[in-house]
């Protein structure tokens, strides 16, 4: 599993329920990216780390953090 | 389109290239294989531009890379064990396996230089050089 962890379950919870699709197509990503972002399977590029957090309205710190 | 109704099409294109493709090695026909093939690529390509959603991104690519490179180790093991075998065999009396032998030696000798000049030129492109 990834060391970086990342908050966009809740966030999208946050942000009236997003969907994974509306956040991908937000963010120019795929779906299945997003899915596997959540699960933690998955760390991105700093770009796609920077279009998510752009997507929340929010830091890259508030959405991954680096985790022992 | 969908992603769904993509998907679907690509299954169907996909077998349909294939069946003709089979059938006209089977029969002899070489006419038909590479009009099929293009023709196939030109309908998913042109069904991928209709597509709402992203379909490929750094993910997708990263995956790419690494079945590429997994695909890469395997064919030459399997190519030069099988090339090795081959060409034993020829020298022990069966002379006809040596032109598979050395097409598949030779094979690996292309694809390992493609896969150096490829890996230098990225090296370069991507700030590798010193």
């Amino acid at each position: 599993m990834a060391r970086i962890k990342n908050q966009i379950r809740r966030l999208r919870f946050n942000h009236d329920e997003m969907t994974q699709e509306e956040l991908a197509n937000r963010a120019g990503c795929t779906r299945q990216t997003i899915i596997a972002l959540e699960q933690g399977k998955y760390v991105p590029s700093i770009e796609l780390a920077f279009r998510i957090a752009r997507t929340f309205g929010v830091t890259v710190e508030e959405v991954f953090q680096y985790g022992d | 389109m969908s992603m769904k109704t993509y998907r679907l099409w690509r299954i169907v294109i996909t077998v349909i290239v294939a069946s003709l493709v089979a059938w006209a090695v089977t029969t002899g026909n070489v006419l038909v294989p590479i009009p099929t093939v293009v023709a196939g690529v030109i309908i998913l390509y042109l069904c991928k531009r209709r597509v709402k959603a992203f379909t490929e991104d750094e993910r997708t690519f990263r995956i790419a890379d690494k079945a590429a490179m997994l695909t890469l180790n395997v064919f030459i093991v399997m190519a030069a064990t099988a090339g090795a075998t081959l060409l034993a065999i020829s020298r022990d009396g069966s002379p006809a396996t040596e032109p598979a032998g050395l097409t598949l030696a030779y094979s690996i000798c292309t694809l390992l230089i493609l896969y150096y000049i490829g890996y230098i030129y990225y090296n370069r492109k991507l700030g590798g050089k010193e």
